[in-house]
């Protein structure tokens, strides 16, 4: 079901104040609708009560910084209640009841909808209504034209009906975005983990084939099998009859070493067992210590990082400027600034635009912070830190704490900025550190010989097996631990890279349908937007396009043709109004492809860059191509203008099939904004009213709009001629252009001596009325003094106002009742009374 | 993964339907996480807080990947 809008109503909203006596519009289905007013007149706020009332906001004031206060701004500040109050009326294209709505909004910016016909949710239906061109301002496809290739496709996308599939797209590029994932996820934590688990699991594998060497003589080359090396050992042990006892019901894996050496110290009463096992222990610790990976790579790497990140850094100006390019770029992304060309910093205007030349000065900290990443990434990887403090802390070392370098060091490489001077600081204690550990390890080796040799054979082989079994238990309980850790965070490293790969193709896949769905649509539309822009412009010579970059959401705005030659880039060569024309033609057209739900469009001021000519192309476009009734399977269209040339278009075809035409009058935004169809008596008693209670402001402003209401009603019906320029005089002379004319006419017709009035009427007009009119009322509102008059004044303007009019009416009778009738022309009645 | 195409006499909001029954086919569970998520990851593109908004979506994420599953392929 397709809707049409068929009455408005707005009472406080904007610039309509019309306390109690709201402005009401009503549009015809098929005809074309015109609503013209002079500017300051609330044609403006019309549109913004519609964008309100069905989009929500009025984009011109939620696009105002916060310190504006926009919300302010939608209530009438002179309407008594400040409540504001919009009644929509839509009629179904097919036939049903129509659905009425009611938008209310208070001061403190509470909305309030519901709908007095019964629908069940009004928001929603409203939300139905929001389609980009059913309310179409000069700025939409102005912005259009003007917005980058970005925005323009989702524009598009947007006007075709189709903004969720854009906005699909860009969650998906969201969640497809490298750096949101790796930060989401933690990707490389897990990945530098993985690698130091993998860097574990080798020492504790070393470790484990050293000692098996040891128990049982196994070459470290040969393969490592934990479970068969772990039986192995248990039975090497069960043979030592001193401590199979202790692998009863155990393996080497579960045994009670602390039980077993107790025995040994036992079956041996000299200190020589227990020292040799505390040698032996460290022995074991020692070379546990001993570099397993190529180090000097290590280093190089945190060299090579250093010196791209110093490289980096040389080619920035320091901290100081990089926080004046965040502030100026922090202003140029903020409201605040809205002149893209021009530094907020230095207020010149550079040919490189100030976004990206600030942006390219960031890019380069970006470069800098990106290597002392690497930095940071390399150390946290290496093992060579991980020994480091593990050389410090191994107790055959005794390094006091005072003498400890890794925490000062750590702390450097990870949260500061490392020098190569801390790289040489770290790689010489390193050097200084292992060359302890080598002559430690001699010293104690030699110190292990000698016991040997002073302890009984037997005793020594025992120690050194069962100190050979617990290295050996240890080392396996490492390498298995380490496998399993390592066996989990590949696991998740795989579940987020299937993630990663999910959403790469899901996003691939959309952009490809997207891209080919969207030239489809584009395609479709190109015919109908090239002859709308050839309708407008009156010629084929220029022939816009909107073309597709690849599978992105980029539109390019392009000319097919331009007088002959082929291919360009349309804003260069296209002036103002070409542009507008191009973008309008193409919103028309997509509004006459939609079969989305409202069957109407309310164009608001679209012809502010076009001259007369294209003006009236365009009304002829919009009237034959576009409205209902010439195109049957067309829209509603209502237009609003302030222009005085389409005044003229709009008075010349409102009287005719097909048109209908409003001309709003009154005083926003402290009087009442009313049409001429609201019906003159309401004005008058309004007026009455008002005065009799000594309300003289809010009177005034209804005395003008009755008598400019009634001088043009004269004017009209007795078919009075105007001057050419009449309707785009000074809005403010109205009263007395419209009272010269008048005279002028009568004194043409007098002296041809054909005038039809009366005596006593001519003598009313001359001798009375108009003079009462201008002396009491005319030479003070146009003065702007007329609140200096009193109300008993004003009801005598009113009565004047009446007596003026019938001075153009005759008796009549035709009809069977007596009744007062303008004269057909200042020469003759409209009847044979 | 086979092509997929919007189908022009069906709404946005079917043609969504329709694209993640595709990506379904492939990527069952995911594809209904994604699908289940998606409203509140859209509507936060206008005036919410998306950073915050696709976090919680991923913390959701996270959550499900490193849970073991009984078939891990495609899940």
């Amino acid at each position: 079901m397709r809707y049409f809008l068929t009455k408005l109503r707005i009472e406080g909203f904007r610039g309509i104040n019309n306390d109690g006596t709201p402005l009401e519009l009503r549009f015809k289905t098929d005809a074309i609708n015109s609503v013209f007013a002079p500017n300051g007149l609330g044609k403006s706020s019309i549109f913004d009560a519609l964008c309100y009332a069905i989009r929500g906001g009025i984009p011109k004031l939620d696009g105002l910084p916060a310190a504006e206060k926009a919300n302010d701004y939608y209530c009438n500040r002179f309407h008594s209640t400040g409540i504001a109050v919009i009644h929509l009326t839509f009629t179904p294209d097919q036939a049903g009841p129509d659905v009425v709505i009611q938008i209310q909004r208070t001061r403190d910016g509470r909305r309030t909808v519901t709908s007095p016909s019964g629908e069940k949710d009004p928001e929603a239906f409203l939300q139905t209504l929001n389609e980009d061109f059913a309310l179409l301002d000069y700025s939409t496809f102005a912005h259009f034209i003007e917005d980058s290739p970005l925005d323009r496709g989702r524009s598009f996308s947007s006007l075709l009906g189709m903004a969720r599939l854009s906005q699909a797209r860009q969650v998906l590029k969201m969640l497809a975005d490298g750096r949101n994932l790796e930060s989401d996820f933690g990707l490389s934590s897990l990945k530098t983990e993985k690698s130091l688990t993998t860097q574990d699991i080798a020492n504790a594998l070393r470790d484990a084939r050293l000692a098996r060497q040891k128990l049982l003589g196994i070459q470290p080359t040969e393969p490592m099998d934990a479970d068969a090396v772990a039986l192995a050992g248990t039975a090497a042990l069960t043979q030592v009859p001193l401590i199979a006892p202790y692998l009863k019901d155990k393996t080497l894996l579960t045994a009670d070493y602390e039980a077993i050496q107790k025995a040994l110290r036992e079956a041996d009463d000299s200190k020589g067992h227990e020292q040799l096992a505390t040698i032996l222990n460290n022995i074991t610790l020692l070379e546990s210590l001993a570099p397993t990976a190529d180090e000097s790579k290590e280093i190089a790497a945190l060299r090579r990082h250093i010196t791209s990140r110093d490289n980096a850094l040389a080619k920035t100006r320091g901290p100081l400027t990089k926080a004046m390019y965040e502030g100026v770029q922090a202003v140029l992304g903020s409201d605040e600034w809205t002149d893209d060309d021009r530094c907020p910093a230095c207020e010149s205007t550079p040919s490189t635009p100030p976004k990206e030349l600030v942006a390219a000065r960031l890019a380069q900290y970006d470069e800098v912070s990106k290597h002392q990443q690497e930095v940071v990434a390399e150390w946290s990887a290496a093992t060579s830190p991980k020994r480091f403090t593990k050389l410090e802390h191994a107790e055959p070392l005794g390094v006091p704490q005072e003498e400890r370098r890794f925490p000062a060091l750590d702390a450097q490489f990870r949260t500061q900025t490392p020098t190569h001077e801390d790289v040489r600081a770290f790689s010489d204690k390193l050097q200084s550190l292992d060359a302890a550990r080598e002559n430690i390890a001699k010293k104690l080796a030699e110190e292990r010989d000698r016991l040997r040799k002073d302890l009984p054979a037997s005793l020594v082989t025992l120690t050194e097996q069962v100190q050979s079994a617990k290295d050996l238990r240890d080392a396996l309980k490492e390498l298995t631990s380490q496998q399993q850790k390592e066996a989990t965070l590949d696991y998740k490293i795989r579940r987020r890279e299937l993630w990663k790969n999910f959403v790469d193709i899901a996003l691939a896949t959309f952009q490809l349908a997207d891209s080919q769905f969207s030239k489809t649509r584009a395609a479709s539309l190109k015919t109908s937007y090239q002859g709308m822009f050839a309708s407008i412009v009156a010629h084929g010579q220029i022939v816009p396009s909107l073309q597709q970059s690849g599978t992105t959401e980029d539109l390019q705005f392009r000319l097919d043709e331009f007088f002959g030659k082929r291919d360009f880039s349309a804003t260069p060569l296209l002036s103002e109004s070409y542009r507008n024309a191009a973008g309008l033609a193409i919103f028309l057209s997509a509004a006459l492809e939609s079969s989305a739900a409202p069957r109407f469009i309310v164009l608001d001021d679209v012809t502010s860059s076009f001259d007369a000519g294209h003006q009236f192309q365009l009304m002829e476009l919009l009237r034959v191509q576009v409205g209902i009734p010439e195109n049957p399977s067309g829209l509603q269209v209502i237009l609003l203008s302030h222009d005085g040339l389409l005044e003229k278009y709009f008075d010349r075809l409102s009287n005719t099939k097909g048109w209908h035409h409003y001309k709003l009058q009154g005083l926003p935004p402290t009087g009442s904004v009313l049409t001429q169809a609201q019906g003159p008596n309401r004005l008058r008693d309004d007026a009455e009213r008002f005065l009799k209670a000594g309300q003289i402001k809010q009177g005034e402003p209804l005395i003008r709009q009755y008598l400019e209401f009634k001088l043009i009603q004269i004017i009209t019906r007795v078919r009075i001629p105007v001057p050419l320029d009449f309707a785009i005089r000074d809005s403010n002379r109205v009263v007395s252009n419209s009272l010269e004319a008048i005279e002028y006419a009568s004194r043409l017709h007098e002296k041809a001596g054909d005038l039809i009035l009366d005596d006593v009427q001519r003598k009313a007009i001359n001798s009375v009325h108009a003079p009462a009119l201008l002396a009491n009322w005319v030479a003070h509102y146009e003065t702007g003094s007329s609140s200096s008059l009193a109300s008993h004044v004003l009801l005598s303007v009113l009565k004047s106002i009446d007596e003026f009019a019938d001075c153009f009416c005759y008796s009549c009778s035709c009809d069977g009742s007596p009744r007062r009738r303008y004269y057909k022309s200042l020469s003759a009645k409209a009847c044979d009374c | 993964m086979a092509d997929f195409e919007f189908d022009e006499k069906l709404s946005p909001k079917d043609n969504l339907d329709r694209f993640f029954g595709h990506l379904a086919t492939d990527y069952g569970p995911l594809a209904e996480l994604l699908r289940d998520n998606f409203e509140t990851l859209i509507q936060s593109l206008d005036g919410g807080d998306r950073n915050k908004a696709r976090k919680s979506f991923h913390q959701k994420v996270v959550k499900i990947l490193d849970a073991p599953p009984p078939n891990e392929k495609g899940a």
